[in-house]
């Protein structure tokens, strides 16, 4: 996209085109028939949040919170701020406890958060996200899994992978250095980055874990195999892991017998502390499409009641750059008519959408059936109709029948 | 002792025609920043004289220019690249990186004087609610400590000043720079952590690095040791917080400059105050009236403060009281008696040169000059934002200012929003007021919703007595 150095836009808000949005709206509503169909429906919360619903420890990463958009509202005297919405998991937990406490509740969304990024990064990002909030743990997770790929699939982007991990890994072993929790954050993003400093210094705080963290951080694996390997390594030195690894083991099992497959990456879930258990994303050519995972502390949190969860989101900004055009939708009555007849025009046109006939008036390009309308009245090939009652009664059923053969 | 080293003995050849805008500290960093200067031949013996000009010259002509700010403007002018350079406190930068962190504004090295603790203070006896509040001079700091320990629900006050005195009445930590004189407020608080250690720096912006030559600036400075030369901080007298024993009506009263008259008011008014008169006043003065509750704070803090709560009744400014209504329109505070002392006349000044009957006609002439962007400078930035706002300005960019604002304009600004007694100082710098806003005077606050508390009937008495003193 184009743009000269002096753009009017603010850094990082981008504009989005026709053609852009077309292909962002089937993103979205591919999404959204494939979650109705699974039971979900669409909800939406605010812009604006309070900004403490974000700051408590197990919510987001200091690194993140260093990049919302807090400010004191117009109403803002005590010094209390508000957000935009940088997540919407948190957004989602907070409208469940105050609606649906106590329920199990599937629900769903497309909407924006907003991160500061440095230059011309993307600072707000059109998300699609599906959560199920208030079931015991079962296998959600990966039946979530199966419908993100769902969907995937019928976007035509065959091309990805998918990744698994369980956060309580990481947490524990970070938990045993003994660092703050600003110390272990930041370790775990650099992790993230491949920073061979980090794993290092991680590695060195752990001692006697040297095979186990190798096999952790410097490489992935691809089924249950890997986990049973991770147990071996690390599971009598670490008691704390046992349950995590078992989870892990689990959900690969289930995946691979689901035929999905599937690679285990352990350091995943950046920039999120609310996640407790499996997480999950979905990659193509190092692009991340969406992500998600377990947060069954995140409610009680946020709103003080007890509810298991989870959910993922999709980034449908990024999705829109990697699919296909949508077919073109049903064919216009074109309605081609000079300012002396848009009299007639309007009259033809009301008439037309009362019967149900797609119709617009001079349109930029016409893939359909096409009317000229005169001021004397509506050419259709040679045949003229006049501009009565009668006249366009006949037009209308005539070109009932014509769409109908056209457009089956 | 000067140190002449080889760098300078290089400049007087390789920048013949360069001239560095370094912007120097006025205040307590005065005399560590002259001595420095001075140490390294760059001194302004007009500076060193604690001259109130705002543009003292260099001993040394042609080589940099001086402009004076208030420390806490310095390191947005630098970020901004109004200036090349400058001396602040590292403290004042770490204040605009932790909201701004890709600010324009690099340092480059400690200076041996103004040494100052970052610390947290609290109260011996304090019992946080659930919302913990955190009171600061230096508010994005405070922002991201509260961020960094994970304090789930709080917020900050952002004072002008005296924030140590706010626990633990009405706030429950203090985030405040102590510099290493000071003991926090009389000992009636506890330092809890020290999170950062200050001192005065060298502060450059970060494309004039790039693109200008500051060796002069960058090369093998003398630290010469001034920190006997720097000026004895002026320490206000401290009283101890006091056991907290709730009174009935709670009232601020002004320090800085509404100090002049205050104490006549109160007296006028008939509230005994110990410790509270034209010259000196503790934080905490005595009221002889059992049921009254006193408390010393900067003017600009009261509507804020009576908003949330804290105070009953507050004496400020009229201007203090529109700059806060300015940000939170329905904030609950309002005036209630008209003191009638300390007249401002609030307007929009500009250059006098510029020759220009009326705001429109002057933006004609700022946007001839290929200014896209209308600065405006302001102690009161939600009043000058709203200004533009309400005058449509187009592109403007509100500048905040600490103090000595008089100088902003023409080279830092287009226009200063500001208020004057008698406009002798705008004056003497050669400004003239475009357009008059608003008068000004001491005036009485007090919160809307005051008739629902329990006080109210005493608040109410209180007031009489200002209004008739008024």
């Amino acid at each position: 996209m184009p743009e000269s150095a002096k753009s009017l836009r603010c850094p990082g808000m981008i504009d989005l085109s026709g053609a852009e949005m077309r292909r962002l709206r089937r993103v979205e509503e591919r999404f959204s028939a494939a979650a109705r169909a699974w039971g979900f429906e669409e909800i939406r919360t605010p812009l604006i949040e309070q900004l403490h619903l974000y700051t408590r420890s197990g919510t987001l990463s200091p690194q993140l919170l260093g990049r919302v958009y807090s400010f004191l509202d117009w109403d803002g005297w005590s010094g209390e701020r508000v957000v935009l919405r940088p997540d919407s998991t948190v957004a989602v937990a907070r409208l469940y406890g105050e609606r649906y406490a106590g329920q199990v509740k599937k629900l769903f969304y497309a909407q924006p958060v907003l991160r500061f990024a440095a230059g011309d990064e993307r600072r707000e990002s059109w998300q699609v996200g599906a959560e199920v909030i208030g079931a015991s743990a079962g296998n959600t997770e990966v039946e979530l899994i199966v419908l993100g790929d769902t969907i995937l699939d019928g976007l035509g982007l065959q091309e990805r992978e998918l990744l698994i991990s369980h956060s309580g890994i990481v947490r524990a072993l970070l938990a045993r250095t003994g660092w703050t929790p600003v110390e272990q954050s930041e370790t775990y993003d650099l992790i993230l980055t491949g920073d061979a400093a980090a794993i290092g210094r991680m590695t060195e705080a752990l001692p006697g874990l040297e095979v186990g963290m190798t096999l952790l951080l410097e490489s992935v694996g691809n089924g249950p195999e890997y986990v049973a390997n991770l147990r071996t390594a690390l599971g009598s030195e670490t008691p704390e892991l046992t349950a995590s690894l078992v989870e892990l083991s689990g959900a690969s099992s289930l995946l691979a017998s689901a035929g999905l497959r599937h690679t285990i990456v352990t350091p995943l879930a950046r920039d999120f502390e609310y996640y407790t258990g499996l997480v999950f994303q979905w990659r193509t050519d190092g692009e991340v499409l969406g992500s998600g995972g377990r947060y069954d502390n995140l409610v009680e949190l946020v709103t003080g009641e007890d509810a298991p969860a989870c959910g993922f989101a999709l980034d449908s900004e990024v999705l829109e750059t990697l699919i296909e055009e949508p077919a073109p939708g049903q064919a216009h009555i074109a309605l081609l008519a000079k300012p002396e007849a848009s009299a007639p025009a309007l009259r033809l046109l009301r008439a037309l959408a009362s019967h149900g006939l797609p119709a617009s008036l001079n349109p930029p390009s016409t893939n359909g059936l096409t009317v000229e309308v005169l001021p004397e009245g509506y050419r259709r090939g040679q045949n003229i109709t006049p501009i009565s009652d009668e006249g366009v009664a006949a037009l209308v059923r005539q070109l009932e029948d014509e769409a109908r053969e056209a457009f089956d | 002792m000067k140190v002449w080293l080889p760098w300078f003995a290089s400049l007087k050849t390789k920048h013949e025609k360069r001239l560095i805008k370094f912007a120097l500290p006025t205040g307590d960093l005065r005399s560590g920043a002259a001595a420095f200067l001075e140490a390294n031949g760059l001194g302004s013996s007009e500076y060193s004289a604690g001259s109130r000009a705002f543009r003292p010259a260099a001993d040394e002509p042609g080589r940099i220019a001086y402009r004076v700010f208030r420390e806490r403007d310095i390191p947005i002018q630098v970020a901004l690249g109004n200036y090349h350079a400058g001396i602040c406190s590292s403290v004042a930068v770490d204040e605009v990186l932790a909201r701004h962190p890709n600010e324009g504004i690099v340092k480059l090295r400690p200076l041996p004087f103004g040494r100052a603790s970052l610390v947290i203070l609290v109260p011996r006896e304090n019992q946080a609610g659930e919302c913990l509040t955190i009171v600061s001079e230096y508010p994005n700091l405070a922002e991201s400590f509260a961020l960094e320990r994970r304090i789930g629900r709080y917020r900050v006050l952002a004072v002008n000043g005296s924030a140590s005195c706010y626990p633990p009445e009405d706030a429950d930590l203090a985030l405040v720079s102590l510099s290493h004189r000071e003991s926090p407020d009389g000992g009636a608080l506890d330092i809890v952590e020290r999170l950062s250690e200050s001192s005065a720096c060298l502060v450059a912006n970060r494309k004039a690095l790039a693109s200008i030559d500051l060796s002069m600036l960058l090369a093998g400075l003398s630290l010469v040791r001034s920190e006997q030369a720097a000026s004895q901080h002026r320490q206000a007298a401290q009283s101890p917080a006091p056991a907290r024993v709730p009174r009935a009506v709670r009232i601020a009263l002004p320090d800085g400059h509404q100090q002049r008259e205050a104490p006549e008011v109160c007296r006028r008014a008939g509230l005994k105050l110990d410790r509270y008169d034209e010259d000196a006043s503790v934080a905490r003065p005595l009221a002889a009236d059992e049921d009254i509750d006193v408390k010393v704070i900067r003017p600009q803090d009261m509507p804020q403060m009576v908003a949330v709560g804290s105070f009953d009744l507050a004496i400020t400014g009229r201007d203090c009281l529109l700059n806060h209504l300015a940000q939170f329109p329905s904030s609950p505070v309002e005036e209630i008696a008209n003191l009638e002392r300390q007249r401002y006349r609030w307007a929009a000044v500009v250059d006098q040169t510029l020759q220009a009957k009326d705001l429109e006609s002057a933006i004609a002439l700022w946007r001839a000059r290929g200014r896209e962007t209308i600065r405006i400078a302001s102690e009161y930035p939600n009043l000058a934002d709203q200004f533009a706002r309400e005058r449509h300005l187009g592109h403007y960019q509100v500048i905040p200012v600490v103090g000595a604002s008089e100088g902003f304009v023409p080279e830092d600004a287009e226009i200063l929003i500001e208020g004057s007694e008698t406009g002798r100082t705008w004056e003497a710098n050669g400004l003239v007021p475009l357009e008059w806003l608003f008068d000004s005077t001491m005036v009485l606050v007090a919160n809307k919703n005051r008739q629902a508390r329990r006080n109210y009937r005493l608040v109410e008495q209180l007031a009489d007595r200002f209004r008739q003193a008024a």
